[in-house]
């Protein structure tokens, strides 16, 4: 205890410093005084007593010395006046002290941006209590599709919550829309779309959500049957609450119209309250929340409709979870047989899924931002590569100074105290324009990143991004120290003796290893940066199937209650047609439940004529011209008005799946159909041309174009499309200039019909590939920055080698070498050294770009022709890099080079 | 007179100046190092500055404390008093000392 406290009052010592000089003077004077009075008083006269008096004493100066030293902490006291040293030196050399700051304040800058992304959006948790222990549940169907995941059914929910021991609460919930409805009664009130989440009752308690009035739901609530009945409770959001009831407390009780029903209030939650995907993802917030209608007596679905959540039970893993999960799951077939057919699990090879939460909710984001962070922490190796080297030519120059300094007693300790002061000093600068640097970085990325992101909208620079600054400017400082100063060991004695300040050695081979190091990583870079790139261009000539130039996709949501029928959808639709069609910039205009690209990549069974329970196959509810709108190139015919409102229209399947079901006939006549099998089939009228509807880089999907209005006694799966996307080709210029009137159109119509989204077909062509072309601009941006890092290091190195080599080359041309010899001595030098450095890179490269592999397209991680241009590249940024000072060398002048010795 | 006067042995300065402050109650720096120089009886070669540099790490560890009073003639001075802590510390280092000196008298008795 002793020691801390002494150690405590040498620290506050640091900063009484002055009074305490004083009090220690006060009292030395006091002593002399009563020595020299007790020596008078033996006899001496008044001068010799006081000399006896110094002299008994001893050295005031040394008193006070030691006295100081261990007033204060002298490691720190020194390290003041180093600092005050390093401070007048930095300014001394200015373009060192720039060069050295920028260069390092970019790596801070670009390291610092990326871990905080790393940091908020990765690693951070979701905002729910004990988030570790909050699970996904969902279910892999490999046979399907080898990346396919469905959510869960309810027959799993039921199951699961019964028998798995190691989750100590499961729920489940999907997110639907609708429209609040006008209200009458208030002026101004308009139709709006608003989300709506139907929670099971577990909920809101595994995400640890109060209600701010009333109540949560029961279990009692979801026990109404979903497909005849309507919830009987509503909970709100805040926002609607303030909006739609102008926050009054006495909401309770009170009805709100939602799809033109009315639902009781039960309750309000605050204004933080999200599911796990609105809260991730910036598409939009729940506005109404409603029960589940859970029955465990109906008959089980095999209906992958609904997003698991569980709770681990405290100390369970997610492993664990995971291994009893999925040994639940085999049991299916046995607890549900009409829903889980042993061929059903059979062929999709159908189980279920454990994981993080948040790993989940992050999906392929995860990887990409820790590829990137990956790439940007090259970047900063590299970018400190470069000021370790500055550090060591300068220590170089130094030589003889620190020489000096250690014969004549400065210990090593001394000499690292010093240099540390400089690095400290410069790294810290650093850190501050890396911050600035950061916060721009941070903008801009959040500009660029695709919106589809998680969290990305919410990441700031904050405490942790300064913390990591600052940690990575000591760390920096620390090093650069050592570098700087471990060399001067062998060569203490030596060192006086030479005349210029030259480099040992040693120094030398480390600043070979750095530029060698930095050549390599940029390799690395470039090529992750170059296969990106083809991978994109790839993406870019791939034929959709569809011709996305010109077409606007408006989302609408028809009102249930009003829109019932299937023919009041298809009556809504074709008026919406005739008038749009008549604006003289609109080429045609159709209407689907599902366009290409809009995220729905789910199947339904179809039931072939002949053949019995067909595969799962995606389908598409279509309305006439929908094929000439995406200009999707059809053999045989599309279906027209008549036939869609006469029930008549007939079905058209996509290329593959014509030759899947019916290889080797023509499809077109054949019979196929949605839900049951049997007839009356829907004839096939028409083959249309493959779509590459789940993305560009996603083999083109099976589907089946089913029209608008289902056939008498052949009924589609969820009755008429209410969410209907309607398709408008333009003929030229700007496609989106057509929105205003659309919008005004749509609203003109019906007002209780509200606009979903908006936007170009360009527009999702280019988001289904954003996350790729993301990566890759940043790829790129991290590969420039790596070659011209590391060009400047080679220059930097080449140079030095030329200075220090001064009276060598001097002597050479002296004696007659042809400039041009000179020249090549030190080109060839450059490019040992960029050789070594792409051949430890391509090993780098070849074993690195492995992890790019998913993101990928159209390349191999090991093409050979990406490889070798990217090395080409480097070897002429290396030659680039050589040839000033190669040329600077052929032009020194012998007389000069030879009297500087 | 050099070779009758030892230097203070390294580390007993500490000691001298507790023992000396617990005998002697509060004490300034002058009449620390004027009582340790009349016991040594002119045996002690003692720079009586150095005792300013240990009665700050004394007091820096909490063993002494020191307070500001009036000296004999009338000056401010210092004055320093052994505190709890110190107490303990010179029983812990005067029974350390004895032990050590035993050892060190054992030892030569063995060698004569």
């Amino acid at each position: 205890v002793s020691r801390l406290r002494a150690r405590f009052a040498r620290f506050r010592g640091l900063f009484v410093a002055r009074r305490r000089d004083v009090e220690l003077n006060e009292e030395i004077t006091g002593h002399l005084d009563l020595l020299a009075a007790d020596y008078e008083r033996a006899g001496l006269s008044p001068g010799d007593a006081r000399a006896a008096a110094r002299r008994a004493f001893g050295g005031v100066a040394q008193v006070r010395e030691t006295y100081r030293d261990q007033r204060g902490l002298p490691f720190v006291d020194g390290f003041a006046r180093d600092v005050r040293v390093a401070l007048r030196a930095l300014r001394h050399h200015r373009a060192f002290s720039t060069i050295a700051t920028l260069t390092l304040g970019l790596g801070i800058g670009a390291t610092v941006a990326m871990f905080t992304v790393l940091d908020q959006v990765v690693l951070r948790q979701v905002p729910y209590p004990s988030p570790d222990r909050l699970v996904r549940l969902h279910s892999p169907v490999p046979g399907v599709r080898s990346d396919a995941v469905w959510n869960l059914s309810t027959a799993q929910y039921f199951f699961f919550r019964r028998e798995a021991a190691t989750l100590e609460s499961v729920g489940i919930y999907v997110i639907t829309s609708g429209t609040l409805g006008a209200d009458s009664s208030v002026t101004g009130s308009t139709a709006e779309r608003a989300l709506n989440g139907l929670v099971s009752s577990e909920v809101f308690g595994l995400l640890g959500v109060r209600p701010v009035l009333g109540r949560l739901f029961t279990e009692e609530d979801g026990r109404y049957d979903q497909r005849t009945e309507t919830p009987p409770a509503v909970i709100l959001s805040y926002d609607v609450w303030q909006r739609r009831f102008g926050g009054r407390s006495d909401v309770i009780g009170q009805s709100l119209l939602f799809e033109d029903r009315e639902f009781p209030v039960v309750g309000v939650l605050g204004s933080d309250v999200e599911l796990p995907e609105t809260a991730f993802v910036s598409t939009g917030k729940i506005g109404v929340w409603m029960p589940l209608g859970l029955d465990a007596n109906a008959p089980a679905v095999n209906q992958h409709t609904f997003r698991g959540i569980a709770r681990l039970r405290l100390g369970a893993t997610v492993g664990a979870a995971q291994a009893e999960v999925r040994a639940l799951s085999v049991r299916l077939p046995e607890e549900f047989p009409s829903a889980y057919s042993r061929s059903f699990m059979a062929g999709s090879r159908f189980s279920t899924a454990v994981m993080s939460l948040r790993d989940d909710l992050l999906g392929p984001a995860r990887r990409m931002i820790w590829l990137l962070a990956g790439a940007i922490g090259l970047v900063f190796i590299i970018a400190s590569a470069n000021v370790a080297n500055l550090f060591l030519a300068r220590s170089a120059a130094r030589r003889r100074e620190l020489t000096i300094r250690l014969a004549l007693g400065g210990t090593r300790g001394h000499l690292f105290r010093h240099t540390l002061a400089e690095s400290m000093l410069l790294c810290l600068a650093a850190a501050v324009i890396g911050l600035a640097l950061a916060s721009i970085a941070l903008q801009t990325l959040v500009a660029l990143a695709p919106i589809t992101t998680p969290r990305f909208n919410a990441v700031r620079l904050d405490g942790v991004s300064v913390a990591a600054a600052l940690m990575a400017a000591i760390v920096a400082a620390v090093s650069f120290a050592a570098f700087a100063t471990m060399r001067s060991e062998t060569e203490e004695v030596g060192g006086l003796r030479q005349q210029a300040p030259t480099a040992s050695r040693r120094q030398h081979r480390i600043r070979n290893v750095l530029v060698v190091t930095q050549v390599a990583l940029a390799l690395v870079l470039a090529t992750g940066a170059a296969l990106m790139a083809r991978s994109v261009r790839h993406l870019m000539q791939v034929s959709p199937g569809f011709d996305a130039g010109g077409v606007v996709v408006v989302q609408i949501l028809l009102p249930r209650l009003r829109y019932a029928s299937e023919t009041q959808v298809a009556a809504y639709h074709r008026a919406l047609a005739e008038r749009l069609v008549v604006d003289p910039r609109v080429a045609g205009v159709s209407a689907a439940s599902t366009t290409p690209l809009d995220g729905a990549d789910g199947c339904s069974a179809v039931f072939v004529e002949g053949q019995g329970n067909g595969p799962c196959i995606g389908i598409a509810r279509v309305g006439p011209g929908y094929f000439e709108a995406l200009r999707i190139a059809i053999r045989g015919r599309a279906p027209d008005w008549t036939e869609t409102q006469g029930a008549t229209a007939g079905a058209v399947v996509s290329e593959s799946l014509a030759h899947r079901l019916w290889p080797g006939e023509d499809a077109i006549g054949k019979g196929i159909r949605g839900q049951g099998d049997g007839p009356p089939y829907y004839r096939i009228v028409g083959v249309a041309a493959d779509v590459r509807r789940d993305g560009f880089d996603r083999p083109p999907a099976d589907i089946v174009y089913f029209p608008l209005v289902s056939q008498k006694g052949a009924p589609l799966e969820g009755g008429a499309p209410r969410g209907l996307r309607v398709v408008i080709r333009t003929r030229a210029g700007d496609a989106s200039q057509v929105i205003p009137a659309a919008r005004s159109i749509i609203a003109g119509i019906d007002g209780n019909v509200p606009i979903v989204s908006v936007a170009t077909l360009s527009d999702l062509v280019a988001g289904s590939y954003a996350n790729r072309s993301f990566t890759t601009s940043l790829l790129t941006m991290a590969a420039f920055l790596a070659m011209l890092l590391s060009m400047v290091g080679l220059y930097g190195v080449i140079s030095y080698g030329v200075i220090s080599r001064r009276n060598e080359l001097g002597l050479r041309l002296a004696l007659g070498a042809r400039p041009c010899a000179v020249r090549m001595l030190v080109i060839r030098e450059t490019l040992q050294l960029v050789a070594v450095g792409l051949a430890i890179g391509l090993a780098g490269a070849l074993a690195s770009t492995q992890l790019l592999a998913g993101l990928l397209f159209g390349v191999s991680p090991h093409d050979p022709a990406t490889l070798a241009s990217v090395g080409v590249i480097l070897f002429g940024v290396g030659v680039a890099a050589g040839f000033i000072p190669a040329w600077r060398a052929s032009r020194l002048d012998p007389v000069v080079a030879l009297r500087c010795e | 007179m050099a070779l009758s006067q030892a230097e203070v042995p390294y580390g007993t300065l500490d000691l001298m100046v507790l023992k000396t402050l617990d005998q002697m109650g509060p004490l300034h720096g002058y009449g620390i190092a004027r009582r340790i120089e009349q016991i040594a009886q002119g045996m002690l070669a003692l720079n009586q500055g150095t005792i300013y540099p240990a009665l700050l790490r004394l007091e820096q560890r909490g063993w002494i404390a020191s307070e500001w009073g009036a000296s004999e003639n009338n000056r401010r001075a210092r004055f320093y008093s052994i505190t709890r802590a110190g107490r303990k510390r010179l029983a812990a280092e005067t029974e350390h000392w004895a032990r050590t000196v035993a050892m060190v008298n054992r030892l030569l008795e063995h060698e004569s």
